[in-house]
């Protein structure tokens, strides 16, 4: 059973509306339909606020929801999921620092100006890429 | 070198236009896949932003809290649709670089 229905199927249980629940949760009542729904996934906290709320093992609620984990993984994993993105961020920024301190040294020799904005345009276009990949 | 200019002016503007569609393209699809109301408002939506990647950013913040359920073909499509952003990328990159070149040295071969 996948988290929706397992929601769902806890509420009932409980004898809650969605209403109570949202209220209790701070969310609002659309939220609580979405997840029961799979429209979308409820974040780490609101999980463990919902399986305090009807009584049920956190255990219950994720264990066998493949799509939930990821879900979760991505959400909290940031940094992992992210790393070529966060290097390119880095390294554009340390391209940056650096042109702004040898900004004097840059421009009196054209060759200079060619490389670093060569440099700076390959910077920016690898970023760029990072951040469609993540679609 | 007025030849070359020009052809180069072409290339960055060709990549660019077609950067943009296959940005659009990808973000339809995505938005399709999670159920996004509107995703060709959404496409649109990424292709703007004052910074030129500002609302593709966004929209790719916004999208985390619907999950995603794309089917095998349509995650071809969009593999194949990023390598084509890759592509045009590069057209810009070059072109960009070629015109700089120009700029500064007045004739490419003066470079060599």
């Amino acid at each position: 059973m996948e988290i929706g229905a397992k929601l769902k199927d806890a509420r009932m249980r409980a004898g809650m509306t969605q209403e109570k629940v949202a209220e209790e949760i701070q969310v609002t009542r659309q939220t609580i339909s979405n997840w029961e729904n799979e429209k979308s996934f409820p974040d780490i906290v609101s999980v463990i606020r919902l399986s305090s709320l009807y009584g049920i093992s956190l255990d219950q609620l994720l264990k066998g929801d493949e799509e939930m984990m990821e879900h979760l993984e991505k959400t909290t994993n940031i940094v992992k999921s992210n790393q070529k993105l966060i290097i390119a961020i880095i390294a554009n920024v340390l391209l940056v620092i650096l042109f702004v301190l040898f900004n004097g040294l840059i421009i009196r020799n054209p060759y200079l100006i060619l490389g670093s904005s060569s440099v700076s345009i390959v910077g920016t276009s690898v970023l760029f890429y990072q951040i469609i990949k993540k679609l | 070198m007025t030849v070359i200019a020009v052809t180069l002016v072409f290339m960055v503007l060709l990549g660019a236009f077609t950067l943009g569609y296959q940005v659009y393209q990808l973000v339809v699809l995505d938005a399709k896949s999670r159920g996004l109301k509107h995703p060709k408002f959404w496409g649109i939506f990424s292709i703007g932003g004052n910074n030129g990647g500002g609302g593709l950013v966004l929209y790719l913040l916004g999208r985390n809290r619907y999950p995603s359920h794309m089917t095998d073909d349509v995650r071809k499509i969009c593999c194949s649709r990023k390598k084509k952003s890759a592509l045009s990328l590069c057209f810009i990159v070059a072109g960009t670089i070629g015109l700089i070149s120009i700029a500064l040295f007045g004739n490419p071969g003066s470079f060599f």
